[in-house]
């Protein structure tokens, strides 16, 4: 059996407002090189100075990761040369802002935990741009954003785990609000470790990068890990190397050869002091750490009986789910309210390629649907036609069944009459169904909703038909 | 005194006085400095701000008509080595990758020393990018050291040093590595502050190597350049070494006793036998004052080279990498990818010493090497444990400033090992932050300066100072003038 390990390098966005080391803006606008000043161009004679703000959402991260946190962490640099690296070396962390630490999982098997192995903060480089006449350019914007550098161990055994730490992980940053996370925008960034062996000792790993959405991630995984098994398999053995991600292609190709370990040059950097800590920097960011979203699945699944599934999505979006729970909270049934919002809103909103924040319906008009079911005023597809009808309109459901004149019909006279011209009108049917073909009583079911425009109690119709073309 | 006499060897408070006198105005004062740059054709200065100069003069004399004088410097012609940025003027370091290179911002002394009055003059010439120990490896060529033309001025401040010698400006700023302000001073007979490592902010000095790295003055006396210290130090947000210490004010001249340790390197016998006459002259006056002079075994000067050299070029070759060709500054004009274009633009823009220090200090860093850099910041440890425990016996700690004199041109250019050496007796404060004065203590019988150097414990700049101007009253060696 071949067992596949994988650890993962996450570089987060630090969501501040200016860079690591010096106050420009941290904003793209599409014009390349506006933020940029003498210090994140690298200019002689320049200083680093640290960003507080930065250090706080660090620590906040580091938390809401279990971490230790180093009271004395270190600066250092990394040196190496590229157009993109103003100074010729990153500032990055010799002695981490944090280590330790673990995100929890759910797999086939149960909960897991991901060790994390440190968690620093960095500054981010420039982009290049090349053209197809062969010049480069360089944009200074980014150079110089704060990062978060998130290392897990190798504990990780396949995409799919890959995946689910991943998730996790991009939910908590996003709880503790210290970055946005968007993979889209760069703001997440994963590079995972894959090595495939056969025994207790671990294979040569591969790096790879370019891997732009979970998506990317899950794929590009599960073909180095078949890629690998396939190189063994033929008496070959795997070069230790980092691998580009070819979305379109869907495979991942060599970038450059590592010979052993990369000569970085890392030294203590010796414009900054050590960065110190005290206690109350800590206590102070504890007191923005929500429910995390581990504690939010297991509370939304006990409190409100809902699916994993269900409340994976639920997880995934804290507005969603506080609008689950206040339209319970006004009294809709869970099982109705997830139901509506995972299928019926998320569906339209889908469709129309809206965000969840464009809707108009309240938690409230769940509860009110609920209600009229309830009471058999509507029965459930009358309720969803009503749902979708008002999700960008927020009218009131009341109103709504008043004015389209949707209250079920419960009386009985209305619907035998319904049900005898049905019978009438389908003579053959009906001697189709006399002599056995029982799957037909839907249609007649159907054809009676059809006369009532739908808003026949179902019960009944069933009753009265079934009665009918029983007696005769 | 005459204006001339008060412009050669006035100290600054007496020229602010003279100013606020009406013996002079600031004008006058700005051109007859210039009007001396250029008769004496020393290469000190590699450009003078002349109109810029004269216009803030004059606008000076426009206060001064007004009685609206303030500013400790207020009125005072100084330079700045070419490695200290000013907004808008050009910032090279001597050297050819940086030859069109117009700093965007200005360094905090520089901001300090214009709050304060001060007029600059222009920036001095240097070794480059403050690797050496003669200002030879500059790209704008020789600074002639006052006493003897034949003569380097010492490095890697050389063109500040001799201009202040040579009376062309009245203070200048330099930075000290390794000892680049205190043996220049020595070597042309004038005074030379390395501060406290933090106590000056290093915003908008080019790093050579940061840890190591101080601005500090270069100036005619004792009182002079702790006038100037006033000024520049202090706590600066933007440099985060920088320390938040009391504000540093003039110590008063009350002449006190000390208790002053000898280093035994004066019994060293590479010191030249002139430099040791003088300072046992010296000390045998400062002993009959009734002062505890001791000589103490202080022989780290054996270790300080070569730590020094593997600690600042470790440094330098990281702070060094900026220069690429890609933002600012030389460009190779032809290559074949990125790389070559790496490698030919700094082939050709750095100078050999420059080059010769990037590729050592590119060697030690690597992971390989570890060993040989962290036992170099233990020996640093220690050095600066030893005189930790040398201040708790003594005020003072006496070291001459240099082995030798100020040598000819081309004598140990081609010897790096020798040129080395020059940095034995000032590094050791750069590698344990002491701070370290250098001041004029005779001269040879061939007639050049000697200087003296005095080490405190940190932070203690004010016992220093006293000191030095204590022993200044033993003499007049601070007030020799070159011939001319």
């Amino acid at each position: 059996m071949y067992k596949a390990t994988i650890g993962i390098e996450v570089h987060a966005q630090i969501k501040t407002k200016t860079k690591m080391f010096c106050g420009c803006k941290v904003e793209f606008l599409g014009k390349p090189n506006m933020n940029i000043c003498p210090v994140c161009m690298g200019e002689p004679g320049i200083l680093p100075r640290i960003n507080g703000r930065a250090v706080k959402l660090a620590v906040r991260t580091a938390l809401a990761l279990h971490a230790k946190i180093n009271m004395r962490s270190i600066f250092a640099r990394k040196n190496y040369f590229y157009p993109d690296l103003p100074k010729g070396y990153q500032i990055t962390q010799s002695i981490p802002l944090a280590e330790g630490g673990y995100v929890e999982i759910y797999t086939e098997n149960g909960k897991k935990k991901i060790a994390i192995t440190r968690l620093h903060i960095e500054e981010d480089a420039g982009k290049l741009f090349h053209t197809a006449e062969g010049h480069s350019f360089v944009d200074f914007n980014r150079s110089g954003v704060p990062l978060m550098e998130i290392v897990s161990e190798p504990v990780i055994e396949n995409e799919k785990e890959a995946v689910a730490y991943l998730r996790r992980l991009r939910q908590i940053l996003r709880y503790v609000e210290s970055s946005d996370a968007d993979m889209e925008k760069g703001q997440f960034r994963c590079e995972p470790n894959i090595s495939v062996s056969k025994e207790e000792k671990r294979g040569i790993k591969t790096e790879v990068k370019n891997l732009n959405s979970l998506k990317a991630v899950e794929r590009a995984i599960k073909y180095e890990i078949s890629r690998q098994k396939e190189v063994i398999e033929d008496g070959g053995t795997v070069i230790q190397q980092t691998m580009l991600w070819d979305e379109k292609k869907q495979m991942a190709i060599p970038m450059r050869e590592k010979e052993g370990v990369a000569e970085y040059r890392y030294f203590k950097e010796p414009d900054l002091i050590p960065l110190f800590l005290h206690d109350e920097d800590i206590d102070e960011q504890r007191k923005y750490i929500p429910e995390l979203p581990n504690e939010k699945f297991d509370r939304l699944i006990v409190q409100y009986g809902i699916k994993k599934e269900e409340a994976e999505i639920l997880v995934d979006s804290p507005d969603i789910a506080s609008y689950f729970e206040k339209s319970v909270g006004s009294g809709c049934s869970p099982k109705y309210a997830i139901g509506w919002i995972t299928t019926d809103i998320l569906g339209e909103l889908n469709k129309a390629g809206k965000k969840f924040s464009h809707i108009k319906i309240k938690p409230s008009h769940l509860a009110d649907l609920n209600k009229l079911i309830d009471n058999k005023t509507i029965n459930m597809n009358i309720a969803k036609k009503i749902l979708h009808s008002i999700i960008f309109t927020g009218e009131s459901v009341i109103d709504y069944v008043k004015v389209n004149n949707l209250a079920q019909v419960t009386d009985e006279n209305a619907i035998e009459n319904a049900v005898k011209e049905v019978i009438e009108e389908n003579v053959k049917e009906v001697e189709r169904y006399m002599n056995g073909e029982e799957k037909l009583f839907g249609f007649f079911v159907g054809q009676v909703m059809k006369k009532m425009k739908g808003k026949a109690n179902p019960g009944v119709v069933n009753k009265m038909l079934k009665d009918i073309l029983n007696r005769r | 005194m005459n204006n001339k006499e008060l412009l050669l060897n006035a100290t600054i408070e007496e020229i602010i006085t003279a100013l606020k006198g009406g013996e002079i105005s600031v004008e006058e004062m700005v051109r007859f400095f210039i009007e001396r740059i250029k008769k004496n054709n020393l290469n000190t200065f590699v450009e003078i701000y002349e109109d810029e100069a004269i216009e803030r003069a004059r606008e000076a004399d426009r206060k001064l008509a007004t009685g609206n004088v303030h500013g400790t410097l207020f009125g005072i012609p100084f330079a700045l080595k070419d490695n200290i940025a000013v907004k808008g003027h050009k910032l090279t370091c001597a050297s050819r990758m940086l030859l069109d290179y117009t700093a965007t911002y200005d360094s905090t002394v520089y901001k300090r020393i214009e709050s304060e009055g001060g007029i600059l003059i222009g920036r001095t010439n240097m070794d480059e990018f403050a690797m050496g120990s003669s200002t030879e490896t500059s790209f704008y060529g020789n600074t002639l050291n006052p006493w003897d033309r034949s003569r380097v001025p010492g490095g890697s401040s050389g063109g500040s040093a001799a201009a202040v010698a040579a009376r062309e400006v009245v203070f200048a700023l330099g930075s000290d590595t390794g000892g680049s302000i205190r043996q220049p001073a020595a070597l042309c007979g004038v005074t030379g502050l390395k501060p406290t490592y933090g106590r000056v902010s290093r915003y908008g000095l080019v790093a050579f190597a940061s840890s190591l790295d101080q601005i500090g003055p270069i100036c005619r006396s004792a009182e002079d350049a702790e006038r100037v210290f006033t000024v520049i130090n202090g706590f600066d947000e933007r440099d985060t070494t920088s320390k938040e210490v009391e504000k540093y004010n003039l110590t008063d001249n009350t002449t006190r006793q000390f208790k002053v340790a000898v280093s035994n390197d004066l019994n060293d016998t590479h010191l030249n036998p002139d430099i040791k006459l003088n300072l046992l002259n010296l000390l045998n006056d400062i002993k009959a004052d009734g002062n505890i002079v001791e000589e103490i075994d202080f022989d780290f000067s054996k270790y300080s080279v070569p730590v020094y050299q593997i600690l600042s070029c470790s440094e330098a070759s990281s702070n060094l990498a900026r220069y690429d060709g890609i933002r600012y500054g030389y460009r190779a004009e032809k290559y074949d990818s990125l790389f070559d274009m790496y490698k030919k633009t700094r082939g050709e823009g750095f100078g050999e010493e420059v080059k010769r220090r990037i590729l050592f200090g590119t060697y030690i860093l690597m992971a390989k090497n570890s060993a040989l850099y962290a036992s170099s910041f233990k020996v640093a440890r220690l050095i600066r444990n030893k005189l930790k425990e040398t201040f708790t016996k003594y005020d003072i700690l006496i070291t001459p400033t240099t082995f030798n004199t100020a040598f000819k041109f081309g004598e140990k250019i081609d010897d790096p090992i020798q040129m080395h050496h020059s940095d034995a007796l000032t590094s050791v404060c750069n590698l344990s932050g002491n701070p370290g004065l250098s001041i004029p203590a005779g001269f040879s019988r061939d007639g050049l300066p000697v200087g003296l150097q005095i080490i405190t414990k940190r932070f203690d700049e004010k016992t220093m100072f006293r000191f030095a101007k204590y022993v200044q009253t033993k003499s007049d060696w601070h007030r020799a003038l070159p011939e001319e």
